[in-house]
């Protein structure tokens, strides 16, 4: 009875765990659009001391994709800052069917996954998980009530119409890191 | 074949730099939702340039009194009708233009 609970308790957790497919794509700086963002970190400690994985999000050609980077060190600072090393990291892309070989690396995390999603006012979110606004003019960040702010864009398609929106998140607190709330959305 | 329609509620963000003078704007202060502006009147408005700055704290008080007779205080689009979702967007640009363009000046190239 209890190796049945153990089994059953394994694999639900395998089941929540969000698994992709580690490409062979790795990263330039050229190709990025905007400055890494929505870190989030796992550390585990290694033979070599500390093994750092790092995800994080890069806008490429208005598109937010999810990169990986491992890094080894004495202490967690110095493997996550090797981990940070872009020209390191790897393109993850979601496991599908289609994308699956057999010599394919699947890598499975419990770290939340970050997806680009429709959002509402008032929905506190990581800032990749909006689109980028479309016009280039309409990209940078700007100031309102002493707080950080940028406009988005969300695309719905209805029935067989394409809507676009846009809206405005702000930052919630200094972390340069940190969520964001939205704020506005027309 | 797939009928497409795109609206593209962004075109209006981009004309921040032309300044083109304008009748002044006449509404009813009375309440109610067929007392606010028309979606015509709000649309002929034109912003950002610095001379809209020094009055911003009454344009975005103008804009909200109009979202606010409309009723659409904090609502999101995709709950709208067309027609109330055209209003709604045209307002909240006019208001976010206006914020974005006059507390951050090195974002619009001022005239």
């Amino acid at each position: 009875m209890k190796k049945l609970l153990v089994v059953i308790l394994l694999l639900s957790g395998v089941a929540h765990s969000e698994c992709y497919m580690r490409s062979s794509t790795r990263i330039t700086r050229s190709q990025i659009w905007e400055q890494p963002t929505d870190f989030q970190r796992l550390v585990v400690p290694d033979t070599r001391g500390q093994k750092c994985v790092l995800r994080y999000r890069v806008n490429i050609r208005l598109d937010w994709q999810t990169v990986e980077g491992v890094g080894y060190g004495r202490t967690e600072a110095e493997a996550c800052s090797q981990a940070m090393d872009l020209s390191k990291g790897y393109l993850l892309v979601e496991a599908t069917p289609k994308t699956v070989r057999a010599d394919s690396q699947m890598v499975c995390s419990d770290l939340p996954e970050i997806r680009v999603h429709p959002v509402r006012i008032g929905d506190v979110i990581w800032q990749s998980e909006v689109d980028v606004h479309p016009m280039p003019e309409e990209r940078p960040y700007f100031w309102y009530k002493r707080t950080q702010c940028r406009l988005f864009a969300e695309r719905d398609h209805k029935e067989q119409n394409l809507m676009i929106y846009q809206g405005v998140i702000c930052k919630m607190d200094s972390d340069r890191n940190g969520k964001w709330r939205v704020v506005d959305k027309y | 074949m797939t009928r497409l329609l795109i609206v593209l509620l962004l075109a209006g963000c981009a004309n921040t730099s032309t300044y083109q003078p304008r009748e002044p704007i006449y509404y009813s202060a009375t309440p109610g939702r067929d007392r606010a502006m028309s979606y015509q009147q709000l649309a002929n408005i034109r912003v950002v340039d610095a001379r809209d700055c020094p009055r911003i704290d009454s344009m975005i008080a103008m804009i909200d009194e109009q979202l606010a007779l409309k009723g659409f205080t904090n609502d999101n689009p995709e709950d709208l009708n067309a027609e109330d979702r055209r209003y709604n967007s045209t307002a909240r640009i006019i208001k976010w233009s206006l914020i974005i363009g006059c507390n951050n000046p090195e974002r619009y190239s001022k005239k």
